[in-house]
């Protein structure tokens, strides 16, 4: 154990090494440098130059860097570019606050979300769990620092209840922030335990303990809630760490002097010591996180625990007892002997590339494909993934491919003649009859459309209507001629929403699609070469990239490469990548072995056309659930780049930029606030609801 | 049929299982799936029947009804009694179900890979079942749990280990050390060899049959393979599209077989002794469970049918102890010929 | 003198885990006659569905000899392989997974003869399509399902696919990793029945891999029964079953469950249970579940020797001439 412990913090070097070179790489790409701001007047060129020479600013990169890593290792992380405060100082003094918060709103958020996700899957199908999963999905698609700014004027402004924030009034002031940042938690943290208990429920472990008589309340809590916690604890896991890291909205709504707002404070001054540091620091800790939660997962599976066991002992241990239980690739002779087949979990571990039970049939029903499911994927499943695409990953494993489905046409030949039950339909096409059954995903489906026709609309209005100041209408409420309100300078909130479609549809859609072709590519030649220098390199780098948040990142690259549209979609595209690579990788990796490769092989197909002919199209359904899920994240992430100001320059509305823009004024030109964010939300359940009715369909199993 | 002629086997009078006319379907958002279709079997104590069908005949839903075990919504079922030692199964509320399952009636599944909790050690499994159902403390119970292991022929000692260190044959052993810890009266064993080696199989079914003889259980053994059947049982029931077609003893089914559907069955199967013997499989498939016919459902596939065969049928008596669905048998002199030749008698 | 289409020596496949180097096939060596069929047997971990798959170069063996017609393909480079690919094929066990579940019916078939080329050029759709329609009748696949998909079919009929589209090739050589393990019995006897009549009329030579033994007598000419690797022996079937000398051999024969009352009675009883496949010692494998021992039991790993006429046998107890000093154990 300590070994593993060990271990796993001298990888955290190299991720290190990657994460601070690619943003000293982004820094040095900026425009301007450490003196841009400064006051020159006067200073004859040789002097700048000589000062320059002397700070070391012109000398090669890879000498500033080399520098930079050399104070790092003593602990030096410099001092802010402005104000000459050490780097290491601010980042300490708001660490308190922002862990404060961050506790909090994991506490609240799991502590709600636990009970709630088991009561939802035994209700599974009935009422009460389509409220709970209708409260969910908008919960993960409301833009936190909308929620934020509306509950502050309820709770705080019209209510007078809580502090709104700004951590004066001790504890009482947490209750508003921690709720907030805790209700994207919480909506993902149901998710994950209604889909866990509902997979654990179908396990044949339960039925063995039911056949046993033991009475049900004992069956769910014990027998199947000790199982389904592994996965739940992966996404609390997951959470904290985002939770710890990405507070950096949430902070500035409420004013909370924590690290977030800092940070947003240094990518906005163009504070590049301030801005490594601080993106190195995040990193880490995000990082020291997730280890505490693989760690954790030793003491709750034992399977895991005998894994991280000395090699010594384990070694010995395979020799007495006649089982291998982990194994380094599909062999079929020890098929027999890799653990429990319903374990639908990876298992962190670098030694192994993937576990796969499968290749076997349901003896017991042989028409039914087996109920264990291939597979699962790859190591450092503890490794960060963004709160919903952890979801969308895990879910992965429930969703074969594969396997297909059982048999849904049983032919009874009598004489020439035959009785055939359904139409023929292909693959889509079955997706396709059960999205249309679904009514979230119905839902979903109509939103987007509407969605899309907005666009095109805001696509053809002219800029004019919506920049063009109309002072004798300023600041006035919903009417019937303007149903959104006017802001501050008269201009129609209801114009200006729309045209802002122009932008963010674009945006969110452009930085996914980016994503999911370099994802994909990536992960499936990683999967290809799978174990080889390759495959762990490109892991490494997709970690190395995930460890970022999101918001963090794209703050950083829009102050290296400067506001406006493409960037935008280079931003927030690039912090999507590493959840492509992680989904595709697993979904090649779990069919790789399949016989129907093995068949192609035997045939005589090239490795690459298999790949890409057979394999990758059948391992579609977990990249395309991802593709919907991140979209609905880009579009977040979008809206929280505008807010904090790093979206498209004025004048151009931004749904985002929109909300910002009310903030101040949301007690009384609450129109301003509201309707934008409204949009954001409806938008993004589009998307979250369509990947829903997706999932459904796609999983053959939820037909039973 | 007369129950109280059939002696063998059992060695008492008592019978513990008595099920009468059961039917349960799976109802789905387009169709019923009838999957059982009126079977009728009882037990006496120390008895072993085998039910033998292929998939989709309907052995597994049969189980899990004995032990109210039918996943409800989608399955119903619709009519029958199942009475376990004089109570009636399906009358129960739920803490009576909880009582007797484990205690009067266990029930052993297929997979042993899937059947034990990963996360609970093995002891603790078999301790917990004794736990609910005797007035024991813990610590007797695992006492307890111990010497079900070395009853299976596994060192007490692993009774603290999990799952995943146990090879297939011994989770398998686990899981009848589980099924048989509070001596229940019946057992159900669903196909609980398949998954095994051959030699391991060999192995596990001497072990049931020891364990039967010696706690006096009565078993009812789910299963596609004659062989096993063979091995372990006195009384066989052939099931086809969710009907028994056959009924009778070991010697009833194997020396002298009636239906067409137990004939193409034998006749499926490699012999041993004349390897170069030509297999006659059944022509055709598996009917479709939604679409049953009112008469015969083997009739499609039957080399005796004739236009009769399509008249709903009842389960006629041809001796003390054996039974058949047929209706080609009303026909007097009626024979299936069995045309591999004869097989050899034990 | 038949012709030996394949010959297979010292072949081995170790695969490097976490836990050590697993030895699945340490040593086999086989040869097999051109329209013969050979059973490999065996309980899990012996190796033979990875002896299989290295036959036909899916797995890439660690060393050893395979000669498919007198040339070991063992050395060819990829474009060599590919060029005999079409020469051997594989039906495998699984009829779900070993169907691309987004191919139908005919794109499974046609895909291997377009890829190889099998009809002559200038053919068009239509001939295609014929060929594939004989195909699909040779097994016994109705026209009218050419265009579904494997999902709508039963198990039965996706081993028929699996059969038609290894068949498309014109292979000389098949290798069946237990195709009918996974059907009910009713149609196990349907597809062994279906292949018989294929190797009568086309001549094909069988590898045919399973567990169950009263299948492998009905369908092979010769078996070779493997334990935990390696060979421990090999003979024609008849003589295997009515004179099988190695103990596991034995063992394997008396657990066979015959359909008949009043049988399976006095059956021998392994010892214990497999041991691991992992870096294992040079020792005979078998010795700690054997029921017998004689003076030579530690003398390292007992080598494969005919001790009868094409009567292989790998136990240190069992003489050059058939003979054995096999002692029960207590």
């Amino acid at each position: 154990m300590i070994r593993y412990i060990l271990r796993r913090l001298l990888l955290l070097i190299p991720v290190i090494i990657i994460v601070s070179f690619m943003v000293f790489v982004l820094m040095d790409l900026a425009p301007g440098d450490i003196t841009a701001g400064w006051d020159l007047e006067g200073m004859t060129v040789e002097q700048i130059a000589a000062m320059r020479a002397d700070m070391g600013l012109d000398d090669p990169l890879l000498v500033r860097y080399g520098r930079y890593m050399f104070r790092l290792i003593q602990g030096d992380l410099g001092v802010g570019d402005h104000t000459g405060i050490s780097v290491w100082y601010n980042f300490i003094t708001r660490l308190p606050a922002t862990l404060i918060l961050a506790g909090a709103s994991v506490l609240f958020g799991v502590a709600v979300a636990i009970p709630l996700g088991i009561f939802a899957a035994r209700r599974a199908g009935k009422a009460l769990d389509t409220a709970t999963t209708a409260f969910t999905m908008v919960g993960m698609s409301m833009p936190g620092f909308w929620q934020g700014l509306l509950m502050m004027l309820l709770f705080s402004y019209i209510l007078g209840w809580l502090p709104a924030g700004r951590f004066v009034d001790g504890w009482r002031s947490v209750i508003l922030p921690a709720v907030v940042a805790g209700s994207t938690l919480l909506a993902a943290c149901t998710r994950q335990t209604r889909s866990s208990m509902l997979e654990v429920l179908k396990a044949d472990y339960l039925r063995t303990a039911r056949a046993k008589g033991v009475p049900e309340k004992v069956v769910i809590r014990k027998h199947a809630l000790g199982n389904a916690m592994i996965p739940i604890v992966t996404t609390i896991g997951v959470s904290v760490a985002v939770a710890v890291s990405g507070t950096a909205v949430i902070e500035q709504v409420f004013a909370w002097p924590g690290v977030g707002r800092w940070i947003v404070e240094s990518v906005g001054s163009r504070d590049l010591t301030s801005t490594t540091g601080a993106v190195i620091l995040t990193t880490i800790m995000y990082v020291l996180i997730l280890l505490l939660v693989d760690i954790a997962y030793a003491f709750i599976d034992p399977r895991i625990r005998a894994q991280y066991a000395d090699k010594g002992k384990r070694k010995a241990r395979a020799k007495n007892t006649p089982v291998i239980t982990i194994a380094d690739k599909y062999i079929p002779e020890l098929q027999d002997s890799i653990p429990s087949a319903d374990a639908d979990w990876s298992y962190d571990n670098t030694e192994i590339a993937a576990v796969r039970v499968a290749g076997g049939f349901d003896k017991q029903d042989k028409a039914a494909p087996m109920q264990a499911d291939s597979v699962v994927a790859a190591p450092e499943q503890s490794l960060p993934v963004e709160a919903a695409s952890a979801e969308a990953f895990v879910s992965f494993a429930t969703v074969t491919d594969a396997d297909a489905a059982k048999i849904e046409t049983v032919v009874v030949e009598n004489g020439e003649s035959v009785t055939r039950k359904y139409r023929k339909r292909g693959r889509g096409g079955e997706v396709f009859h059960h999205l249309r059954r679904n009514p979230s995903a119905l839902g979903g489906m109509i939103i987007i459309a509407i969605i899309v026709i907005i666009f095109i609309i805001a696509l053809i209005m002219p800029v004019e209507s919506v920049i063009t100041p109309n002072v004798q209408y300023r600041n006035h409420p919903p009417s019937l001629a303007y149903p959104f309100g006017t802001d501050v300078m008269g201009r129609n909130l209801f114009a200006r929403v729309i045209y802002a479609t122009r932008f963010s549809l674009p945006i969110g859609v452009g930085a996914t699609s980016i994503a999911a072709i370099v994802g994909v590519f990536l992960g499936s030649i990683a999967a290809f070469y799978e174990g080889t220098a390759a495959d762990e390199a490109l892991m490494r780098f997709s970690d190395s990239l995930a460890s970022i948040p999101g918001i963090l990142l794209g703050m950083v690259i829009i102050m290296t490469l400067g506001r406006s549209v493409p960037n935008l979609i280079i931003a927030i595209g690039v912090s999507a990548i590493p959840v492509f690579i992680r989904i595709s990788r697993a979904a090649v990796l779990s069919l790789k072995g399949s016989e129907f490769v093995e068949a192609a092989k035997a045939i005589g197909l090239s490795n690459f056309r298999i790949l890409y002919t057979q394999v990758l199209p059948n391992g579609l359904a977990p990249i395309i659930i991802t593709f919907t899920g991140s979209l609905g994240m880009a579009i977040l992430i979008s809206a929280g780049l505008s807010f904090l100001g790093f979206g498209i320059p004025v004048p151009n509305p931004e749904w985002g930029s929109l909300v910002s823009a009310g903030r101040d004024v949301v007690r009384h030109q609450w129109w301003l606030t509201t309707f934008p964010g409204l949009f954001i939300m409806i938008t993004v359940m589009g998307f979250n609801l369509l990947g829903d009715g997706l999932r459904d369909a796609f999983d053959p199993k939820l037909k039973r | 049929m007369e129950k109280d002629k059939i002696t063998i086997g059992g060695d008492s009078d008592e019978i513990v299982l008595d099920v009468q006319d059961l039917v349960v379907h799976y109802v789905l958002e387009d169709e019923t799936v009838e999957a059982v279709n009126g079977v009728s079997l009882w037990l006496k104590k120390g008895q072993t029947l085998g039910l033998v069908g292929e998939t989709g005949a309907g052995k597994t839903s049969t189980a899990l009804a004995i032990l109210n075990l039918v996943q409800t919504p989608p399955g119903v079922i619709k009519s029958g009694s199942i009475n376990v030692c004089g109570a009636n199964v399906l009358e129960m509320k739920p803490a009576q179900l909880e009582k007797i399952r484990g205690k009067d009636v266990s029930m052993i599944f297929q997979d042993p890979m899937t059947a034990l909790n990963p996360v609970m050690t093995v002891g603790e499994q078999i301790a917990e079942s004794i736990r609910y159902h005797e007035k024991v403390s813990d610590k007797e119970s695992l006492q307890k749990a111990g010497e079900m292991l070395e009853l299976v022929g596994i060192p007490a000692v692993r009774a603290f280990e999990y799952p995943h260190q146990f090879s297939g044959g011994m989770k398998q052993r686990v899981v009848i050390a589980i099924a048989l810890a509070c001596n229940p009266k019946v057992l159900l064993a669903d196909e609980p060899t398949s998954a095994l080696d051959v030699t391991i199989q060999a192995q596990v079914l001497d072990l049931m049959r020891d364990l039967k003889e010696k706690l006096g259980t009565a078993l009812v053994m789910i299963t596609h393979d004659l062989g096993v059947v063979a091995t372990v049982c006195d009384m066989v029931a052939v099931m086809y599209a969710g009907k028994i077609v056959e009924y009778g003893t070991i010697e009833d089914l194997f020396n002298t077989p009636m239906h067409p559907y137990t004939e193409g069955l034998f006749n499926s199967l490699p012999n041993i002794k004349d390897r170069k013997a030509e297999l006659i499989p059944i022509r055709g498939l598996m009917p479709d469970p939604t679409k049953l016919p009112v008469g015969c459902a083997f009739e499609p596939r039957c080399r005796y049918a004739v236009e009769a065969c399509k008249a709903p049928l009842e389960m006629r008596q041809v001796s003390d102890t054996h039974s058949l669905l047929c209706s080609r048998y009303e026909e007097p002199g009626f024979r299936i010929d069995m045309k591999r030749g004869e097989r050899a008698h034990g | 003198m038949a012709e030996k289409i394949i010959e297979v020596r010292n072949l081995k496949k170790h695969f490097k885990t976490a836990a050590g180097m697993v030895h699945a096939v340490d040593d086999i060596t086989f040869s097999i006659n051109k329209g013969e069929t050979l059973g490999i047997v065996g309980e899990s971990g012996c190796g033979k569905t990875t002896t299989g798959r290295c036959l036909l170069r899916l797995i890439e063996p660690t060393s050893g000899e395979i000669l498919f017609n007198g040339q070991d393909i063992t050395k060819l480079s990829k474009r060599g392989m590919n060029k005999i690919r079409k020469d051997m094929q594989i039906i495998f066990q699984d009829p779900y997974s070993s169907l691309n579940p987004r191919r139908t019916v005919f794109e499974t078939i046609a895909e291997p003869i377009k890829h190889n080329k099998i009809l002559p050029s200038g053919s068009t759709k239509a001939d295609l399509e014929r060929r594939v329609v004989e195909l699909m009748t040779t097994v016994g696949l109705a026209e009218r399902l050419i265009n579904t998909y494997p999902h709508e079919l039963d198990g039965g009929r996706r081993q028929r696919i699996g059969i038609a589209r290894a068949l498309a090739v014109e292979p000389q050589f098949i290798v069946c990793d237990e195709p009918v393990s996974a059907l009910d019995v009713s149609i196990q006897a349907q597809i062994l029945n279906l292949l018989k009549e294929l190797q009568r009329d086309r001549g094909l030579t069988f590898i045919f891999i399973t567990h169950d033994l009263a299948v492998v007598n009905h369908f092979s000419d010769d078996i070779l029964v493997t334990y935990l690797g390696k060979v421990v022996e090999k003979a024609p079937s008849e003589t295997l079953f009515e004179n099988p000398m190695h103990p596991y051999t034995k063992a394997l024969l008396s657990a066979i469950l015959i359909p008949e009352a009043g049988a399976n009675r006095g059956r021998i009883q392994l010892r214990g249970e497999l041991s691991s496949p992992l870096d294992p010692p040079d020792e005979c494998r078998f010795a700690k579940r054997c029921n017998y021992y004689c003076a030579d039991c530690d003398k390292g790993t007992p080598p494969l020797i005919e001790v009868a006429p094409r009567h292989f046998v790998a136990c240190h107890c069992v003489g050059p001439n058939g003979q054995n000093s096999l002692k029960l154990k207590a």
